[in-house]
């Protein structure tokens, strides 16, 4: 490896938890999604030479993930993306800002899973793992769409609330 | 309802939002920095968490496709809301539906996890220098090579699909197509089918997940549990020829061409649905929330594993549709239509091993061969009310084939006039107290059973026609068969 594709490899491998989470945002089809992370990250390499290197790797690379999202919405017949310019900017921007420390707590995630009691940990199964949306799930536990939504939303809550103390308790430095 | 904005933001990555409030997130997030930094933060949780149930399925795959004896909750976790759904994995790998419950947590979000952030951590390092030198190798074998590709028609692969070569071995690994066929012989001794647009994982010689697209697979006599899951359907083989789809909305319909299946699909509200066992000629829709409901009539090609539950696309079909006066899941059978297939040795219901055939050498007269036709249901001989409606496409003469032995209703003789012309049919399967040897036969007049009069009509293109029930009641208990329809293009 020479070592420029070792330092896209690098800069890569740090933003990539972000710019994933940014394409999520946008597509919501789990399996498109990893198609477009697939195409941006073909991108990104080879449009690395065009990098200036006195700009954030980060803000660099979701420009590239947008034009990939847009491109993946026309061949779908959408003209555009589901927000307006504005808010897209204010999302880049709010993205681009994402900090190491903010995806280092997520890697206690496995735990906090495991500390989630039955019924929410199931949730997630079906929300994730099986990749169903509410609509689906509701039929499956005996509950209204709007009640998966909410009960995943305090799931995801509380998972939040675990990782963030467990860093505390690591001491990763907020 | 959602209202407050940070439920917004759920609600949207959960898709759960009206265009209006879409609309509303839209503004929220424009109105400060802080709200879209939220939306951030929250999307990267979700993001992760959806990382983690995949390297969870990669790790699931690897071990369904090394073979391991595995018990398996499908779906439920140790509180299983498909009530009676367990998939039980012999020692030989084959699967099948157990109604016991087991609390062991499933590999997926249980134990430790050591393993699986390191898949993770490959995953996300492997999107980028892996695309880059194979561009579009996105899952890898689990080294366990489990079928072989033996047919291949006019494919054209996705996006960042690698293409698979003819013979080619593959192992569990993900297949993506957007249009074309193709064919699998897996060693366990199922062939597939799969008809693009298709995207689906084999995660063993004995277990496919089907994502979206059209499968047909056959399994060889003596091999039971090959299974097909979809996102809200397990369809578990018991010997036969089937066929499984996923739409575009996540529909998945379920249509058993000979033999049985066990279709499993979830609780919805009340109703204690799990497992319903298929057998020929029946078929079943799993709406997208798990609702059940009748698939109507089934479209087939005179060759080929082609099929579709949906309206006949082709443009020079004859028979446009069919329907019947059955309701809701009063029936799960499902007439199929078969476009210029009529011909020798056809099979002329969906729930008999039947056949046409000419009543002698000469074989069928020559203004049926190629015909469109309709496989009934012969057990509908027995169904008083009955009324089947018949759409054609082009203008058109239709056929009854009636059955001598019975008197001829009114509905027939008020619409249709007997050519004088007769087909024989040619019946095979089992029957207490009729025949020990009771087989069909190959070619013309060999084997005839029955004769049935052909009645003949002409309709208009795009017109329809209302057909009734075979018999009297005093006609219920005697040895008869349902009426066969076909249709020829008239000039």
């Amino acid at each position: 490896m020479d070592n420029k594709t070792a330092e896209a490899t690098r800069l890569w491998t740090l933003a990539q938890p972000t710019i994933s989470a940014f394409v999520t945002s946008l597509v919501r089809e789990i399996h498109d999604r990893d198609d477009i992370l697939q195409e941006v990250a073909v991108a990104v390499m080879e449009s690395f030479g065009t990098y200036d290197h006195s700009r954030p790797f980060v803000a660099w690379a979701i420009g590239i993930a947008r034009n990939q999202v847009g491109l993946y919405f026309r061949r779908r017949g959408r003209e555009r993306l589901v927000f307006d310019p504005q808010a897209m900017e204010q999302l880049e921007q709010a993205f681009a800002e994402i900090r190491p420390r903010d995806v280092r707590i997520l890697d206690h995630l496995e735990e906090c899973i495991q500390s989630l009691q039955n019924r929410a940990r199931n949730l997630c199964r079906l929300r994730y793992e099986h990749d169903l949306k509410p609509l689906a799930i509701a039929p499956r536990v005996g509950m209204s769409a709007n009640g998966v939504a909410k009960a995943l939303q305090r799931t995801r809550e509380l998972l939040r609330e675990c990782v963030e103390k467990k860093a505390i308790l690591d001491g990763i430095a907020s | 309802m959602i209202v407050d904005p940070v439920s917004l933001i759920h609600g949207y990555l959960d898709d759960l939002l009206s265009d209006e409030q879409v609309r509303e997130l839209n503004q929220w997030i424009k109105e400060d920095p802080d709200h879209a930094r939220q939306f951030a933060a929250i999307a990267l949780l979700h993001d992760r968490l959806h990382g983690h149930a995949q390297a969870s399925s990669e790790l699931m795959g690897e071990r369904l496709g090394a073979g391991v004896q595995n018990f398996q909750d499908y779906c439920g976790g140790g509180d299983s809301w498909w009530r009676p759904v367990a998939v039980l994995r012999g020692r030989d790998g084959r699967l099948g539906l157990d109604r016991g419950r087991d609390d062991r947590q499933t590999a997926g979000w249980g134990g430790s996890g050591r393993r699986r952030w390191s898949l993770v951590a490959v995953m996300l390092i492997g999107v980028g220098l892996a695309a880059l030198a194979i561009r579009g190798a996105r899952h890898v074998s689990s080294g366990v090579e489990v079928a072989t590709l033996v047919e291949s028609h006019n494919v054209v692969w996705s996006q960042g699909q690698v293409p698979i070569a003819m013979n080619m071995r593959i192992g569990a690994r993900e297949i993506r197509c957007q249009s074309g066929t193709l064919k699998l012989a897996f060693d366990s001794g199922a062939v597939v089918s799969l008809e693009g647009p298709a995207d689906l994982r084999v995660l063993s010689g004995m277990l496919i997940r089907v994502v979206r697209g059209r499968i047909s697979a056959r399994v060889e006599d003596g091999i039971k549990g090959f299974a097909i899951e979809t996102p809200n359907a397990l369809v578990v083989d018991q010997g036969t020829e089937f066929g499984v789809e996923v739409d575009a909305v996540g529909q998945t319909d379920v249509v058993v061409f000979e033999g049985l299946v066990d279709l499993s699909c979830p609780e919805v509200g009340a109703q204690p649905v799990a497992v319903k066992r298929l057998k020929q000629g029946e078929a079943m829709r799993v709406g997208k929330a798990g609702n059940l409901s009748r698939i109507v009539s089934v479209d087939r090609g005179p060759v080929g594993d082609g099929w579709s539950t949906r309206p006949s696309t082709e443009r020079n079909a004859v028979i446009r549709s069919v329907r019947d006066n059955i309701r809701g899941l009063g029936s799960s059978k499902y007439y199929e239509i078969v476009h210029y297939g009529l011909d020798e040795d056809k099979p002329a219901f969906v729930d008999r091993i039947h056949e046409w055939n000419g009543l002698d050498a000469n074989g069928l007269p020559g203004f049926l061969r190629g015909a469109d036709y309709i496989m009934t249901f012969c057990d509908d001989k027995w169904r008083e009310g009955l009324e089947i409606t018949v759409e054609v496409g082009r203008a058109a003469t239709l056929y009854i084939f009636f059955d001598d032995r019975l008197t001829i209703p009114s509905w027939l003789s008020e619409q249709f006039v007997n050519s004088g012309v007769k087909i024989g049919l040619d019946e095979g399967g089992t029957m207490p107290n009729r025949r020990v040897d009771w087989v069909v036969a190959k070619g013309p007049g060999q084997s005839i059973d029955n004769t049935f009069s052909v009645w003949k009509r002409e309709l208009g293109r795009g017109e329809s026609i209302q057909l009734g029930a075979l018999a009297n009641a005093a006609e219920k208990d005697r040895w008869t068969a349902m009426y066969g329809i076909a249709a020829v293009a008239r000039p």
